[in-house]
């Protein structure tokens, strides 16, 4: 059966601590995936992850199940705890080619395929550039400035393919 | 209508590269803009199949362990007024209430055409208190119907927390009538959806600052502004 991450959220926020586990052990696997690829480091990344659940479970109340999906509002926490981490350590994490942690096969064989297929062939139908440029911010949390140097590109330039390239996988998905 | 730079704007935020102070305004905006709000969660589910590329990694036990004696400790339980039922229905029944009590709505003479009120449910979801501008300068608090019981050696403290904040502002000790006025600039912030709540404490307040006794009622302002 799928596991009902909406209803596990709302019950965070009426403070059943049941579901926190329960939230936990369905995903803090994939989570800690999350955190380890944009801290390159486990003890970083396992303490992002602390942050994010305790995040999730004071911010439960704010989540609204009407506007989307509660796994794509955890995720958001998630990402955004692990880069929280990344700017506070003032760290400059570690450059590395690019195009080898690029284009890696999809890991996730339990979630709906349909959305995954649909976003890889937005993504395929993007420059290269482009593409390059957002998955190098999802994926490994690169700033404006870390995507520059990695691409060797200006910054500006780089800053208009992340937001071009945003509005057309968006036109592509809709 | 959301136009495209706004549409970047929200995409970058979720995807991670939009400034900070960027990235609070547009958190702080998202509260009461329901339009902006419903752009962030669409973008997060955009962007969500992407985390799908990304090889797991098992935590070590401690890990749990850390999160669940953290939200064991009270403060951090998250307390039965976060209800989203209760919440659902209150803002609709506090106009409602508001009407019927005849409460004053004070009017910002001027500067701004903005109301506020805020009633305060008791756990038994009565009305306890109702926070109100007596002027456009002061915030007063005055209890409805009966007031609760206060034991000796007690005391109740009235206290406020904008949203985002982390801790919640003492705004005083409430004397024995159950009415307090505070000038508005005492408090941290003056906006929908500040939480206001009363506590009971020891005679001379809390000891630590922050709420520690049992909240006797709690709500959150509802600003109402004219069109």
């Amino acid at each position: 059966m799928d596991f009902d991450y909406e209803s596990a959220l709302i019950a965070c926020a009426r403070g059943e601590a049941y579901a926190l586990e329960s939230l936990y052990a369905q995903e803090s696997r994939w989570l800690l995936g999350v955190c380890r690829r944009i801290l390159r480091d486990t003890a970083l990344a396992e303490d992002a992850l602390q942050d994010a659940f305790l995040k999730v479970w004071q911010r439960a109340h704010t989540y609204d199940r009407n506007l989307g999906s509660a796994r794509g509002w955890i995720y958001t926490v998630v990402r955004h705890s692990a880069l929280d981490v990344v700017r506070k350590s003032g760290r400059e994490i570690a450059q590395e080619d690019p195009h080898a942690l690029l284009d890696e096969p999809g890991h996730r064989e339990d979630e709906r395929q349909s959305n995954a297929i649909d976003i890889d062939r937005c993504l395929e139908g993007l420059e290269d550039s482009r593409r390059e440029s957002i998955l190098l911010a999802f994926l490994d949390g690169y700033s404006h400035e870390q995507v520059a140097a990695a691409l060797a590109t200006p910054l500006g330039t780089v800053k208009s393919w992340i937001r071009r390239g945003l509005l057309t996988l968006r036109d592509c998905l809709s | 209508m959301i136009d495209s730079e706004r549409q970047a704007d929200i995409a970058e935020y979720v995807l991670g590269t939009l400034d900070v102070q960027a990235a609070e305004a547009l958190e702080a905006a998202a509260r009461d803009d329901r339009e902006l709000a419903r752009e962030i969660y669409r973008w997060q589910d955009r962007l969500l199949p992407l985390a799908n590329r990304l090889a797991p990694a098992t935590p070590r036990p401690e890990t749990w362990a850390r999160i669940r004696d953290t939200i064991s400790r009270p403060m951090l339980r998250a307390p039965w007024w976060q209800s989203l039922r209760l919440w659902q229905g209150l803002v609709a029944a506090t106009l409602v209430v508001a009407v019927g009590l005849g409460v004053q709505l004070a009017r910002i003479p001027d500067a701004s055409e903005t109301r506020y009120v805020a009633m305060l449910q008791t756990p038994e979801q009565n009305i306890g208190w109702v926070v109100e501008l007596a002027d456009a300068n002061t915030v007063r608090l005055r209890p409805v119907g009966a007031l609760p019981e206060r034991p000796a050696g007690r005391a109740w403290q009235f206290w406020t927390k904008p949203m985002g904040a982390s801790t919640p502002t003492s705004l005083g000790l409430v004397p024995a009538n159950g009415v307090i006025e505070v000038p508005r600039d005492q408090l941290p912030a003056l906006e929908n959806q500040q939480l206001f709540e009363v506590t009971l404490e020891p005679e001379n307040g809390s000891p630590t600052g922050k709420p520690t006794g049992p909240i006797l009622a709690v709500g959150r302002m509802v600003a109402l502004a004219d069109y």
